[in-house]
C-alpha cells in the first residue's frame, strides 16, 4: 500500500482519449465496467472513447458520465473508408518498399522479435508508421489490395526465404498460400489497419483499453504529436486471438500470417507505450515474453465498490450455483455444464443459474449450450437467466458462483462475488489466482470433475461456505478496491505524461498463488 | 477480457500423427502431446501451442515440475519442435444443393414471362392505352425500386440482420406499391384516363414486390403455386380465343393469383423472427449507395420500356421479340453464379495472378456464351415459328437481335454491378437511351434499338476489360 500513499498529489485536468475494441460502450462485460468506472473515477479529467467497432451503426448502451466529453466511432467493416487519392495511378515506389517490409516481418516474424530490445531494428513498426503516413493522403486499402501488393505477398511466400523456414525435419508439409489466401490475408488486413486511415487525435494522453488494434489509435497520436501512451491489459489480447484461431476453419496460411500481425502489433505496441498495466501479474509473463520491458510495467488491479456489493444476507432454498457473465466461448460454459450435471449426481436437489446476456454473434455458442443441456437431461435445473439489473442480485441468488473461463484476465465476476461474501469456485486462469488466494477454490480449467468436485464439497459444507465468504469479502476491502484502483490509474496518467519511466514497477505486488 | 469470442465446434477426437516410436511412447512429455494433439499439430507457433496449455490448466508450475522446463512457453516451444503440423484441406462443396439453386435460377425467366398471359384480358377489360400506361408506368417504378429494396436487403442478410432485413423489405414494398398508386392516379389524372389504370399499375407494383420477396426467401415453389389460377384462367381464355364471357373468370384468376402471392409473401416475411431489439442497421452512406443502384434501374427499365412499349398491340414478331431475354434471365442469374463460383475456384487453385487473370477471361466468355446461346436458341425456336407462319418481318428480326445484344449487356451489367462500377453503368446506359433518342429522327425504332444496344454492349466490354483481372473483385 505504500505506493498508494504517493498518490492523488497532482490533479491538472487532461484530456484523455480512451481507446476500446468491441467493449464499452457499446457492449457489457469486464473492460466495459472499468472503463466505466476510470471515467466516472476521475471527474478532474475529460475524456474521449475511441471505439474500435464493427459496422458503426453500435449505440452506447451506458449511461454517459458527466466528463465523457464524446465517443468516436472506428468501425472496421461495413463502410469504406474515404478514399484520399493521390492523383490515380499505382502507389509510389516507397509504399512499395515499405509494404515489402511489413509482408517479409509478418511472414518471418522471428527474424525480428528475437532481437532485443526491438530499438529501432523494428521493421515492423517503421513500416505501420510509413502505412500511417501513406494512409493520411492516400487510398491505404486501394493499395494493399492492388495487385501489385497480392503479388508481391505471393511472391515472397514462394521464394526460398520463406520455404527455408520450413524446412526443419519433422515440418511436413509446407503450408500452402493460395491467390484466394493472399487475398482472404490482404483484405482482412486491410480492415485491421483502417484505424491507421483516420487523423491522429489531439489529447494530452491516449489510454488504450486493452491491446491489440486499439494501440494503433496510440501509436498514431504518438508518432503524430509524441502524445504519451498508456496501455492497459486485462486478458492477454494476443492469447485469446491464438485460442480463438486454433479451431478457425481458415486455411494455415491465413492463419498464421493473421496470428503473426497480431504478434508483431503486440509487441510493436509494448515498445511504443509509455505505461504498460497489466491487470495481474499473471499477465506479466505474456508481456515479458513478446517484448515488454519490466520498467515499463505496473500492475493494476480491478476494483469493486464495497458499498455496491454489499455482504448476501440468507441463501436460497435449493443449493444453487451462480455463474454470472458473458454467454461467451471463453467462458466455457460446455465444462460447468458438465460438471453440474455430475454435481447433480451428489446433490440431486442442485440448480444451476446462469447470469448474463448472450452478445450478438454468439446466438451458435448459445444453441450449443442449450443443446448440451437437453443432450444431459438438465432442462429443468439449469436456466439461462438472460441480463440482471445488478449483478449483486445474481452473487445473492446462489450458494456458491463458479467461473469456469479457460482465459481471463483479473474478472470482476470474482471480486464481486467475493465482495458479497459468496464462496467460489474458479478455474486458474489469468489473474484469478492471484485474487482469490486463500479466500475460494481454484480448479484447472477444462477440468469438469474437478470443478464438480469444489462444487459439492462447498454445497454440502456450509461452515466452509461461510468461512470462505467472510474471507473474501474480507480480502476484497483490503486488496481490490475501486478506490485503490483508480488512484493507482491517475498515478499512471502521471508517470506517463512526466515522461519514460526507468525504475521497477511501484504498485504494491500481489502474488496469491504461483502460475 | 470482454470482446466476444468466435465459437467454431471443436473437431472430431484428433487421430494421432506420431509414427513409431513416438506413437508408443508414455513419455510425460508424448503423453503431453497427445493429450493436446489438436493444438499442437495445428499450431501456427509455439505460442499458440502455450495458450491452449494455459488454457488447459497447465502452468508454470506444472511445467517446472512434471517435465523439467521452466516455464509454459519453454513447454510449448518443445512441444511445437517435437510435433508436426498436420494441414487440413478446404472440404469440398454439395453438388445436390448446387442443382436445386440452378432449377430455381433458371425458373426465374418463366416465373418473369408468365404474368403477361393475363395481359391480353386485362387490355379488353380496360383497353388497350391504359394497359400500356398502368404496365409502362409500373414496371419503370417497380424495376428501379424493386432493385434498390433488394440491394438494402441483401446488404443487411450480408451483415447477418436477417430480422432486419425482413423487416425492411416489408416497410419498403409497402411505401413502393403506395408510391406506385399515387403516382398512377396522378398520370390518369393529368392523361385523363380511366381509374383502372390505377388498379392495375397498383396490382403490377404488388405482383413485383411480392415476387422479389419469394425469390429473396427462395419460395419459387410458392411463387409458381400462386401464378396457377392465373395461368390456368388466362390460358383457357386465351385458348379459346379470347371470348367476351371469359373475360371476367380471366380476371378473377389473375387476382386470385395476386392475393395467394401477397400472402404468400406475407407469411415469408411474418415467419423471420422478430428481431429483439430495434437498433440501426443501415447509415446514412447505405442510403447513399442505393441511390446509383436506383439510377442503374430506371436507366435499364428506361431502355428497354422505350424499345418495347410501341410494340405491345402491334404485329406479334415486334412484341414477342422480347420474351428470349425474359425466359432467359434465369439463365443469366445462373451464369453469373457461375462465373463467381469459377472465379473463387481459380483463387483456390491458383499461385500467380498470371494464371488467373486468363482463367478468369475463359471464364467469363464461357458464361457469356452460355446466355447468348440461351437467348439465342429461345429466339431461333419463336423466330421459326413466327416465319412458318409468315408473321416474322424485318424490323422484327432486327428486335430480336437487338435483345440479344441486351441480354449480353445485362450480363456483363451483373457483374460491374458486383464491382460497383456504377460511373460505366449509368453512363453506358444513358448513352444508349440518348442514341435510341437521336437515332429516332434517321432510323426506323427497330434499327436505332439496335444501335443503341449495340452501344450499350460494347460500352460495357470496355467497361469490364481493365478490372476483370483484380484480384480484390472477388473478394
Amino acid at each position: 500500500m505504500a505506493a498508494y500513499s504517493l498518490l492523488n498529489t497532482r490533479t491538472t485536468p487532461m484530456k484523455i482519449a480512451l481507446v476500446t475494441e468491441g467493449t464499452y460502450p457499446y457492449y457489457t462485460g469486464g473492460v466495459s465496467v472499468w472503463c466505466h468506472q476510470l471515467i466516472q473515477g476521475m471527474p478532474e479529467h475529460e475524456f474521449q472513447v475511441v471505439a474500435v467497432s464493427v459496422n458503426g451503426l453500435e449505440r452506447s448502451i451506458w449511461t454517459p458520465p458527466a466528463n465523457l466529453t464524446g465517443v468516436t466511432n472506428l468501425p472496421l467493416w461495413g463502410y469504406e473508408p474515404p478514399a484520399r487519392k493521390r492523383g490515380g495511378g499505382p502507389p509510389p515506389a516507397w509504399f512499395d518498399q515499405i509494404h515489402l517490409t511489413f509482408l517479409r516481418t509478418l511472414i518471418r516474424p522471428t527474424a525480428m522479435l528475437n532481437q532485443r530490445p526491438l530499438g529501432i531494428y523494428n521493421s515492423f513498426l517503421n513500416s505501420l508508421h510509413a502505412m500511417f503516413r501513406y494512409a493520411q493522403e492516400a487510398d491505404l486499402a486501394e493499395a494493399l489490395l492492388s495487385n501489385r501488393s497480392l503479388e508481391r505477398l505471393m511472391d515472397l511466400w514462394h521464394s526460398a526465404e520463406m520455404d527455408e523456414g520450413f524446412e526443419s525435419p519433422t515440418a511436413k508439409p509446407k503450408p500452402i498460400l493460395t491467390l484466394s489466401d493472399a487475398l482472404t490475408v490482404s483484405d482482412l488486413l486491410e480492415h485491421l489497419l483502417r484505424p491507421l486511415s483516420r487523423r491522429a487525435l489531439e489529447v494530452d494522453l491516449v489510454h488504450a483499453a486493452m491491446s491489440g488494434l486499439c494501440t494503433l489509435v496510440g501509436m498514431a497520436a504518438k508518432w503524430s504529436y509524441g502524445t504519451p501512451f498508456v496501455l492497459s491489459e486485462h486478458g492477454i489480447y494476443l492469447r485469446e486471438r491464438y485460442l480463438s484461431y486454433l479451431n478457425d476453419p481458415s486455411s494455415y496460411a491465413v492463419k498464421m500470417l493473421l496470428l503473426n500481425f497480431f504478434r508483431l502489433l503486440t509487441s510493436t505496441s509494448y515498445q511504443v507505450a509509455d505505461i504498460i498495466a497489466p491487470h495481474s501479474r499473471y499477465n506479466r509473463r505474456w508481456e515479458l515474453h513478446n517484448g515488454a520491458r519490466a520498467t515499463q510495467l505496473r500492475t493494476m488491479y480491478n476494483g469493486v465498490d464495497p458499498a455496491e456489493f454489499l455482504p448476501a444476507e440468507g441463501e436460497a432454498e435449493a443449493p444453487t450455483i451462480v455463474f454470472m457473465g458473458r454467454i461467451d466461448p471463453l467462458k466455457d460454459l460446455h465444462t460447468l455444464i458438465r460438471a453440474f450435471a455430475l454435481v447433480q449426481g451428489s446433490v440431486p436437489e442442485a440448480r444451476l443459474r446462469l447470469f448474463g446476456p448472450v452478445p450478438p454473434g454468439n446466438e451458435v455458442y448459445y444453441q450449443s449450450c442449450l443443446d448440451l443441456i437437453s443432450q444431459l437431461g438438465l432442462e429443468n435445473s439449469v436456466r439461462f437467466e438472460g441480463r440482471v439489473a445488478h449483478p449483486a442480485e445474481a452473487y445473492q441468488a446462489g450458494h456458491v458462483v463458479v467461473l469456469s473461463s479457460i482465459s481471463e484476465g483479473f474478472p470482476y465476476t470474482m471480486i464481486e462475488a467475493m465482495a458479497c461474501g459468496r464462496a467460489t469456485v474458479s478455474t486458474n486462469v489469468g489473474g484469478v489466482a492471484e485474487g482469490v488466494g486463500e479466500a475460494g477454490m481454484v480448479v484447472p480449467p477444462r477440468d469438469f470433475q474437478a470443478i464438480a468436485r469444489a462444487c459439492v464439497q462447498l454445497l454440502q459444507d456450509p461452515e466452509l461456505r461461510e468461512r470462505l465468504g467472510t474471507a473474501a469479502r474480507e480480502r476484497v476491502l483490503q486488496k481490490f478496491t475501486l478506490e485503490q484502483s483508480i488512484e493507482a490509474y491517475r498515478q499512471a496518467y502521471e508517470e506517463a505524461i512526466a515522461g519514460p519511466a526507468d525504475t521497477e514497477e511501484l504498485a504494491p505486488v500481489e502474488t496469491g498463488l504461483s502460475t | 477480457m470482454s470482446q466476444r469470442s468466435e465459437y467454431h465446434p471443436q473437431p472430431d477426437p484428433p487421430v494421432a500423427s506420431y509414427a513409431g516410436s513416438e506413437r508408443r511412447s508414455q513419455t510425460a512429455l508424448s503423453q503431453l502431446a497427445r493429450q493436446f494433439d489438436y493444438a499442437c499439430t495445428s499450431a501456427v507457433d509455439s505460442l499458440q501451442i502455450a495458450a491452449a496449455l494455459e488454457s488447459g490448466g497447465i502452468t508454470d508450475r506444472i511445467a517446472h515440475d512434471e517435465y523439467g522446463l521452466p516455464d509454459v512457453f519453454a513447454l510449448a516451444e518443445e512441444l511445437y519442435r517435437r510435433v508436426p503440423r498436420r494441414l487440413k484441406t478446404q472440404a469440398g462443396e454439395r453438388r445436390s444443393s448446387r442443382r436445386w439453386q440452378t432449377l430455381r435460377e433458371l425458373s426465374h425467366g418463366p416465373l418473369f414471362a408468365l404474368p403477361g398471359l393475363a395481359y391480353p384480358a386485362v387490355a379488353a377489360a380496360i383497353g388497350g392505352q391504359s394497359l400500356l400506361v398502368g404496365l409502362v408506368f409500373s414496371t419503370a417504378v417497380g424495376w428501379a425500386w424493386g432493385l434498390g429494396v433488394s440491394w438494402l436487403g441483401y446488404r443487411l442478410i450480408g451483415r447477418g440482420f436477417h430480422e432486419e432485413a425482413a423487416r425492411l423489405l416489408l416497410r419498403l414494398s409497402l411505401i413502393g406499391v403506395l408510391a406506385a398508386e399515387l403516382g398512377a392516379l396522378l398520370l390518369s389524372y393529368l392523361l385523363g384516363l380511366p381509374t383502372h389504370t390505377v388498379l392495375l399499375a397498383t396490382g403490377q407494383m404488388a405482383y413485383q414486390m411480392a415476387a422479389s420477396v419469394l425469390i429473396m426467401y427462395r419460395l419459387e415453389a410458392w411463387l409458381l403455386l400462386s401464378l396457377l389460377p392465373s395461368i390456368a384462367a388466362n390460358g383457357w381464355y386465351l385458348i379459346l380465343g379470347s371470348p367476351a364471357w371469359g373475360q371476367s373468370i380471366a380476371l378473377w384468376g389473375s387476382t386470385a393469383t395476386l392475393i395467394i402471392l401477397q400472402l404468400g409473401a406475407f407469411i415469408a416475411l411474418w415467419k423471420t423472427p422478430r428481431a429483439k431489439s430495434f437498433f440501426a442497421t443501415l447509415s446514412a452512406g447505405d442510403f447513399v449507395g442505393v441511390l446509383p443502384v436506383l439510377g442503374y434501374g430506371s436507366l435499364s427499365a428506361t431502355l428497354v420500356l422505350l424499345g418495347n412499349a410501341r410494340y405491345m398491340f402491334s404485329s406479334l414478331d415486334l412484341s414477342l421479340s422480347i420474351l428470349p431475354l425474359v425466359l432467359s434471365m434465369g439463365v443469366l442469374e445462373w451464369q453469373i453464379r457461375r462465373f463467381r463460383e469459377r472465379s473463387t475456384l481459380f483463387l483456390r487453385e491458383t499461385r500467380w495472378i498470371s494464371e488467373f487473370v486468363p482463367k478468369v477471361w475463359r471464364a467469363l466468355l464461357q458464361s457469356l456464351g452460355v446466355c447468348l446461346l440461351a437467348v439465342s436458341l429461345i429466339s431461333c425456336v419463336t423466330v421459326f415459328g413466327l416465319y412458318q407462319l409468315g408473321m416474322l418481318s424485318q424490323e422484327g428480326t432486327t428486335m430480336f437481335a437487338a435483345h440479344l445484344l441486351l441480354a449480353g449487356a445485362f450480363f456483363i451489367n451483373f457483374i460491374l454491378l458486383a464491382q460497383s462500377r456504377f460511373g460505366w453503368m449509368l453512363g453506358s446506359f444513358a448513352g444508349a437511351v440518348l442514341l435510341y433518342l437521336g437515332a429516332g429522327f434517321f432510323l426506323s425504332p427497330a434499327l436505332s434499338y439496335l444501335a443503341a444496344t449495340s452501344l450499350l454492349m460494347v460500352a460495357v466490354t470496355i467497361a469490364i476489360g481493365p478490372n476483370l483481372g483484380r484480384v480484390a473483385h472477388y473478394r
